[in-house]
């Protein structure tokens, strides 16, 4: 065995270490250790994982062994799966160091045995009541009275008694016997291995890969919330055997109102982004129309009533208009489109134009596009200023009709079309 | 332990002495004056072998008495601790027993006595026995003991020893 390096830890090693933790240290301490010993070099991961432990336990049990110099640290920068780099320690028994740490601390053990042996031997046995003088075992011949037998103390002449105020006199002799009797094994082994060489791959070994070790109990990435079709995941079903390892933050929205406002936000159909530049621009400029003319009477009325008439009916108006898009009638979209930008041409215009005007007219018309009238089945078109039932209109009124007002019959009889199909 | 070492000692010689059995009178003097006295270097002079020289002696300027320096071989007996040696009891009392190694007074505390054996206050002499009294020690007896501790002065030694281990105690 002399000169041979050793590729394997041998047994007698192995033996000895689990003797020592087994001996002097804690259960989790061994159950590291043994782990350690089975697999050369282990991240704190996977022991942490493998034992089932506390991290901040292991830690701790961690940091004993490795001040107590048992078992050695290395890093190892691994790259996580979003490009981050992360330093990981790896943990390894140093056999060397730890065989060295072993005779190192039974060597102290030993002498401090012998220490308190030797205080025992030399501290104060006797002690005169009168004069207080304190003698030790190694001056009881200077106090004994051969003719009476009794200790006497050399200056008052007076019995000296016992001083049994000093620590509990139990025999360091027989814990230093006892100390060499219990520790036989340990010094049999270490005998065995003292001129063990092992391969340099145990001073510096290289960390295992324990992934495939992993149980499917382990943790795993978390389904994102919206992947449940209820929205709902407060019964914790779908990510209880998740753990508490979450991918990502967890943000926590005190507020629920807000939560179910913004949930309401995403269930609003696709044509509310689209045609929210349409809506935007009546309102506004209905609204500046309405503002500038506060002053005046019966038509601004007419007009804020309009608009006042119900962003409900917008909506529903939308919402129809929307479903006739399903169908594919791009013509419409266009058309609409159309009328957005004329409006969004003159917006500076309107406040000045006189009421009864043909842009005056064109503002009505667009809030009777927008809005539905009082009669809901049957919209109102504008022939030539006046409103007349969609279902009245004729070629003669068509014939009256201004080129704007004929677009906008075009578009609101499509939509009523439209609708009548749905 | 014992050992066999060469020593030095110088006699000093009445003038009565000199005569036809000077030598014999000054070898006599070296035994009387050296063995059982104690050195704290070299221990209890136990017994003088061997002679090797004496030297010229000195007559001591105004008062006549001869000074011979002698070189001689002798057997001293110096203790050392955990030595295990054989003892005679002398005193035994509640605190301990005294014994003696030879010329080396030993003292052993009751607490290096194994618990099983306890004091006898009643009994003359005191001992201390176990409670089947197989065992007695009291004084006169041959004891093993083993050597704890020792106190070195000029001229003496003095010992504290202990029955507690294997192969200790009551000899006889």
């Amino acid at each position: 065995m002399d000169g041979e390096v050793l590729l394997e830890v041998p047994q007698n090693l192995q033996m000895l270490i689990r003797l020592v933790v087994r001996g002097f240290y804690m259960i989790e301490d061994v159950l590291i250790i043994d782990m350690l010993v089975r697999n050369c070099c282990m991240s704190e991961d996977d022991l942490c994982d493998l034992l089932k432990f506390d991290r901040k336990m292991l830690r701790q049990r961690i940091n004993t062994l490795r001040a107590d110099k048992f078992i050695q640290c290395r890093n190892k920068m691994v790259t996580q799966e979003e490009g981050k780099t992360q330093k990981e320690q790896y943990y390894f028994i140093n056999y060397k160091s730890f065989v060295n740490v072993i005779k190192y601390k039974l060597d102290h053990i030993r002498k401090k045995l012998e220490m308190e042996e030797r205080d025992q031997t030399s501290r104060a046995s006797f002690i005169c009541q009168y004069c207080q003088r304190s003698y030790t075992d190694l001056e009881a011949d200077q106090l004994l009275d051969v003719l009476t037998g009794q200790l006497l103390c050399i200056i008052c002449k007076q019995e000296v008694q016992e001083d049994m105020s000093g620590m509990p006199r139990h025999d360091t002799r027989i814990v230093l016997q006892k100390f060499n009797e219990q520790m036989e094994p340990l010094f049999n082994l270490l005998r065995e291995v003292e001129n063990i060489k092992l391969a340099a791959k145990f001073s510096e070994p290289q960390p295992k890969d324990f992934s495939d070790l992993k149980k499917p109990g382990q943790p795993r990435p978390v389904k994102p919330v919206n992947s449940d079709p209820d929205g709902r995941s407060w019964s914790g079903d779908a990510t209880k055997k998740s753990g508490f390892q979450v991918e990502g933050s967890i943000d926590v929205n005190i507020n629920a109102t807000e939560t179910e406002e913004t949930v309401k936000t995403k269930e609003n159909p696709i044509w509310l982004s689209e045609a929210s530049s349409l809506i935007t621009t009546n309102i506004t400029s209905s609204e500046m129309t309405a503002q500038q003319n506060e002053g005046k009477n019966a038509p601004l009325t007419n007009v804020h009533q309009l608009q006042s008439g119900g962003d409900d009916d917008v909506m529903k108006l939308l919402q129809a208009h929307e479903r006739k898009r399903k169908r594919a009638n791009r013509n419409s979209d266009s058309d609409s489109d159309d009328s957005v930008d004329e409006v969004t041409k003159k917006p500076d215009a309107l406040p000045i134009t006189a009421f009864g005007t043909e842009s005056r007219d064109e503002v009505e018309m667009e809030d009777e596009l927008m809005d539905s009238e009082d009669d809901e089945n049957v919209p109102l078109v504008s022939v030539a200023g006046e409103k007349v039932p969609l279902s009245e209109v004729n070629n003669a009124m068509i014939a009256k009709m201004t080129q704007v007002e004929k677009n906008a019959y075009m578009l609101i009889y499509q939509d009523f079309m439209g609708s009548l199909d749905d | 332990m014992f050992y066999h070492i060469s020593l030095e000692h110088e006699i000093l010689l009445h003038p009565r002495y000199f005569g036809p059995q000077l030598m014999d009178t000054v070898r006599q003097m070296l035994f009387t004056e050296v063995e059982g006295t104690c050195t704290g270097k070299y221990g209890f002079v136990i017994a003088v072998t061997t002679i090797d020289h004496i030297g010229a002696g000195m007559i001591q300027s105004g008062r006549g008495f001869v000074l011979y320096p002698i070189k001689y071989k002798a057997i001293v007996f110096r203790p050392f601790k955990g030595e295990v040696l054989d003892a005679v009891v002398t005193q035994i009392n509640k605190i301990g027993l005294f014994c003696e190694i030879g010329p080396m007074q030993c003292f052993i505390s009751r607490h290096s006595i194994p618990q099983d054996l306890e004091f006898d206050p009643n009994s003359n002499p005191h001992c201390y026995k176990s409670r089947d009294e197989e065992v007695v020690i009291q004084s006169d007896d041959e004891i093993r003991v083993k050597i704890v501790g020792t106190r070195v002065d000029a001229t003496d030694i003095f010992a504290i020893g202990t029955l507690m281990d294997d192969y200790l105690g009551l000899t006889s």
